[in-house]
């Protein structure tokens, strides 16, 4: 669907750029029943709670399942059908447990639970970087990736100021009114401030202002939402990825750190890697695109490893989509 | 020197890669990928220095800068104060 330029200054409109998420209540949901089983239930079996929820997902949603399964069998050509079929079942039951996870997060966090379920490796790669003074990024990739926000809490326990910047000024994750009740009962923030998100989309005057203040920030380096790409080797195709995150690199001089969750939902960890930096001059960008190119290369090997917590397979044909992105209007892609 | 050919000369300087490019005033400068996100911050940044303007959070807007015959009249509203 073409979008209108207007739709997309309404879209991006930068009244609320750099604002801290918005957050509203209502009345009853599902996740209420999340908190309350919380409360009773041991950890495992709140994961299973969330395994059978994704395994009614799986067989419920036909379209998305079916989306699914046809990017695995373009991803693993010569997969036998069961093998595809256990990865597609696999990826529901993850993403629903992860939900849960995500939902239950601020939480989790403020009851000391979440730093005993997510471990962090890797940690003293932030610590160097955040002491060079430079600035700092961490780089993920959506791959697990509502388990960044988890870290993102995780880290912020620990006193290092992480920030996340979010394409929509609204708190996804709004809150009813028990479990705001439940949240203030121990402590818990709404998931925007746990995150400390805030919205920024074209404008990214505030994810600059974000690390000059000596804050990490934390982004997604394999998005759609973006204006600049390049090309490269990733999954056995030519596909564009961005450099956007790493153009932000480039212009505030912050290192930046691959930071993946891996494993499944009921054994995350959260994975630090060794900082880089990129070239500052706008002139090298080779320097740029070789770093992006390395930086798929990583995102690839953690896909690979984790194939059915890759957020992007409910994309219809996800690789034609990935293909197509140089071809269409910045609307578009912030469409998708 | 115009606005049109001041903004003109320092998007071919900063952004093309091309050696002898030229951009017209109508060729799109987001949409072509010549111009991304940190290039319209670098591009804020070179009008509030070179025109003399704040350009303010909610101003940073794609239509503002989609071509540099967009930009010019923004520019040209931000002086004479009656940019939205």
């Amino acid at each position: 669907m073409a979008v209108s330029s207007a739709h997309v200054a309404s879209s991006v409109a930068g009244d609320r750029t750099g604002e801290p998420l918005r957050s509203e209540f209502r009345r009853f949901d599902l996740g209420d029943v999340a908190y309350l089983l919380y409360l009773v239930l041991p950890h495992r079996a709140l994961m299973e709670v969330g395994r059978l929820r994704g395994w009614l997902d799986y067989l419920l949603r036909a379209r998305a399942r079916r989306a699914v399964r046809g990017n695995l069998r373009d991803l693993f050509p010569d997969a036998s059908r069961w093998r595809i079929e256990t990865l597609t079942r696999r990826f529901f039951e993850y993403h629903q447990m992860r939900s849960l996870l995500l939902l239950l997060g601020p939480l989790m966090a403020a009851r000391g639970d979440l730093e005993r379920i997510l471990p962090v490796d890797g940690l003293e790669h932030l610590e160097r970087a955040r002491a060079d003074g430079h600035g700092t990024m961490l780089l993920g990739a959506h791959i697990n990736s509502v388990g960044g926000l988890l870290a993102i809490m995780v880290l912020r326990r620990r006193g290092i100021d992480v920030r996340s910047a979010f394409p929509d000024p609204d708190d996804a994750w709004t809150r009813t009114y028990l479990r705001a009740f439940i949240d203030r009962r121990f402590g818990a923030q709404s998931m925007g401030e746990a995150v400390s998100g805030f919205y920024a989309q074209f404008n990214i005057r505030p994810i600059i202002k974000t690390i000059k203040e000596g804050a990490t920030l934390l982004l997604m380096g394999d998005g759609w939402h973006t204006a600049a790409f390049t090309e490269v080797r990733f999954l056995g195709r030519t596909v564009p990825f961005t450099t956007g995150p790493l153009g932000v690199a480039r212009l505030t001089g912050a290192t930046v750190l691959p930071c993946f969750i891996a494993g499944t939902p009921t054994s995350l960890r959260v994975s630090i890697q060794p900082g880089f930096r990129i070239a500052p001059a706008r002139a090298d960008a080779a320097d740029l695109e070789r770093q992006t190119a390395e930086f798929a290369s990583r995102v690839e090997e953690h896909l690979l490893a984790h194939v059915s917590c890759w957020q992007h397979l409910t994309v219809p044909n996800v690789f034609e989509t990935m293909r197509s992105m140089l071809d269409k209007t910045i609307a578009e892609r912030y469409a998708i | 020197m115009s606005t049109e050919a001041k903004l003109q000369e320092y998007i071919e300087k900063t952004f093309v890669r091309e050696k002898g490019k030229r951009v017209a005033t109508a060729d799109s400068l987001l949409d072509s990928g010549l111009v991304d996100s940190t290039g319209v911050f670098e591009l804020v940044s070179f009008i509030e220095a070179e025109f003399g303007i704040k350009i303010e959070d909610e101003e940073i807007l794609p239509e503002h800068f989609e071509t540099i015959d967009n930009l010019a009249a923004f520019i040209g509203r931000k002086r004479t104060g009656s940019a939205s």
